[in-house]
């Protein structure tokens, strides 16, 4: 177990490096650097060259990159080049926002996607499976910005209506408004993640019952229910809680949209800023934050099973 | 926001299922699944109203057609957008932007990805060890925050918009090609190809190619909704297909930036993307469901 833990780690940080170095050297392809692009159309080249010297954007690149990932590892963030705020303030402001924007879609995304699916494998090709399978295509299908648009825009034509919108309200100051600026939104991205749940979760139940074990169970006559709970869907579940630790990347990114939308101030909005206003030394920082989150959660996902299931230890 | 990768289930259903003899084995039962039937009329539907949209809608692109903002009237069924123009002739030019970006994305990723798939499962070794942990890179980092950085640095346009969504594709399509590979490579008519002196240059692209490209076109079959609404999102969160391009997603954003909203304008050009997504999802299904000889058993 300590080997595969060992073995599991080395490899994670050997995909941080990775994509420190990818991040880095892709952000600095393409035209005008960091200098010209925080100072704007108007600046002198004196003033380009002092915020180049500034930057150290005149040592070699490789330096610049030791440099940052240095600063990174020593737990110095940076800051923004173009409005000198340090990213870790952000980041302490935005992580809750985000989290509990995350929590809220992953328990919508459970609380529908694995019902719906087990629902749609015990009764296959019947009546609600179809209805069940067509609706989470359609849930895969509709996109989410559409979606949340129109929930924002149609209850304030119609009725007024509108969520806290523009600032974070807290969930001890003010439950809830709170739940009103936060439910909409995870409510939206929980159900189209949940459209993934269920054809897994459908396909994976479906894989288990057809193993020799339930036939045993059946054949020494436990009831159908205590054959369904007790041996299928738990086994069932395994690729099913993978998938979910893989979702957490895919929800990052619904994040940037979503949150941009509901006009949360989050980690998604923090990051897409960053890329629009092209400040790169924010989006590199995040980028490696964004991916360390990831990584993470599927180290412990995979460290979870391997304590699970010793064939995967000793694979 | 899903990004046009194969999922983990995904992959290991299409992996290893290379078959043979596509062409009438898949198009007969496609029209026997109502869903599938039902993807392939939305889609040829859409393909049609694309390369005829000149002929078809009523207005041109960017012509002014009207009193800005109306509803939906006889003249302008789906009424018409802030600079008066038709927004039904737009969504139907915009088909053009959406098939073109898909089909083109998905055609070079998986071109690329099929190439460098097959390399990586025929040699082994080092090289599909390099090869798989930078894929493994890829993964590990959300898809559209990829795909956001990658843009911006290379500057918001069509040809641009196409080869990100291209690029993100490629890890996906590789891993699954390599797995093919590696059952295909055990095969005879590859030692028999390596004992008759045949550089590897030569089983791959020859023998190796041709027994893999069923599986490259199902994968991509199946990757055409993902990109689709990629390029929708990328033009919805203003770093896609720059206006005044008739793309649906920037359509939706313009309209959404606007004060007040002008509804009409939000709701078309998404149902647009919605359906197109829509009748793609269907069809790769149907396409999963006919291959995976697995999943027709449970389904059947």
């Amino acid at each position: 177990m300590r080997a595969y833990i060992a073995r599991r780690l080395l490899l994670s940080a050997l995909v941080l490096a990775l994509i420190s170095v990818g991040v880095f050297w892709l952000l600095r392809l393409g035209p005008g650097d960091i200098a010209e692009i925080a100072l704007g159309q108007g600046a002198s080249q004196e003033q380009v060259e002092e915020m180049r010297e500034h930057l150290g954007l005149n040592e070699p690149i490789h330096l610049q990159y030791f440099q940052w990932i240095g600063q990174v590892l020593r737990g110095d963030l940076g800051e923004s080049a173009i409005s000198g705020t340090p990213v870790a303030s952000e980041l302490t402001s935005r992580l809750p926002v985000t989290a509990e924007l995350l929590i809220i879609t992953l328990l919508v995304t459970v609380t529908i996607g694995i019902p719906a699916g087990v629902v749609s494998a015990l009764y296959r090709n019947s009546f609600t499976d179809y209805a069940v399978r067509v609706a989470a295509t359609v849930g895969l299908s509709v996109p989410v910005f559409w979606v949340a648009t129109l929930v924002l825009l149609l209850p304030n034509q119609w009725w007024g209506y509108s969520p806290p919108l523009g600032h974070t309200v807290g969930f001890f100051g003010d439950p809830w408004g709170n739940l009103r600026q936060f439910v909409p939104p995870g409510l939206i991205l929980g159900t189209a993640a949940a459209s993934g749940i269920m054809r897994l979760t459908r396909s994976a139940l479906l894989e288990v019952l057809r193993q020799d074990y339930i036939r045993t169970a059946r054949a020494k006559g436990l009831r159908e229910r205590m054959v369904i709970w007790r041996h299928g869907l738990r086994n069932s579940l395994v690729p099913v809680v993978t998938v979910l630790g893989i979702q957490i990347a895919v929800l990052l990114g619904g994040t940037v949209i979503i949150e941009q939308i509901f006009t949360l101030r989050g980690l998604g909005n923090y990051i897409y800023q960053s890329i629009v206003i092209k400040d790169f030394a924010v989006v590199q920082t995040m980028a490696l934050y964004v991916a360390l989150v990831v990584v993470l959660m599927n180290l412990m996902i995979d460290i979870t099973y391997a304590w699970l299931n010793p064939r995967i230890r000793y694979g | 926001m899903e990004v046009a990768r194969p999922g983990p289930l995904e992959e290991a259903q299409i992996a290893g299922r290379a078959r043979r003899g596509w062409g009438r084995q898949l198009l007969f039962p496609i029209l026997r699944n109502p869903l599938g039937l039902a993807g392939l009329l939305l889609v040829l539907t859409l393909v049609v109203v694309g390369s005829l949209a000149p002929v078809i809608a009523p207005f041109g692109q960017n012509e002014s057609a009207g009193i800005p903002f109306q509803g939906p009237s006889w003249g302008h069924p789906f009424g018409t957008d802030k600079f008066g123009r038709d927004i039904m002739s737009r969504v139907i030019f915009g088909a053009r932007i959406s098939l073109a970006v898909g089909f083109l994305s998905v055609i070079g990723g998986t071109l690329v990805g099929t190439t460098i798939g097959m390399v990586s499962g025929y040699l082994g070794g080092w090289v599909d060890n390099l090869i798989q942990r930078a894929g493994d890179t890829i993964m590990a980092f959300p898809g559209l925050i990829l795909l956001l950085i990658m843009i911006s640095v290379l500057g918001p346009s069509i040809r641009n918009v196409i080869i990100v969504i291209g690029v993100g594709i490629i890890p996906g399509v590789s891993r699954v090609i390599r797995s093919a590979v590696l059952a295909e490579k055990q095969n005879q008519y590859i030692e028999a190809a390596q004992a008759a002196g045949a550089s590897s240059v030569r089983v791959l692209f020859r023998h190796l190619a041709p027994n893999v490209a069923p599986l490259a076109i199902v994968i991509a079959t199946t990757l055409l909704a993902g990109a689709i609404l990629a390029e929708a999102g990328l033009s919805f969160l203003g770093l896609g297909i720059p206006p005044p391009n008739p793309s649906w997603g920037t359509d939706v954003n313009l309209a959404r930036n606007d004060f007040p909203v002008h509804t009409w304008w939000v709701f078309f050009p998404g149902l647009a993307i919605a359906l197109t997504v829509l009748g793609f999802n269907f069809l790769g299904d149907a396409l999963r469901d006919i291959l995976d000889p697995r999943l027709r058993g449970a389904t059947r």
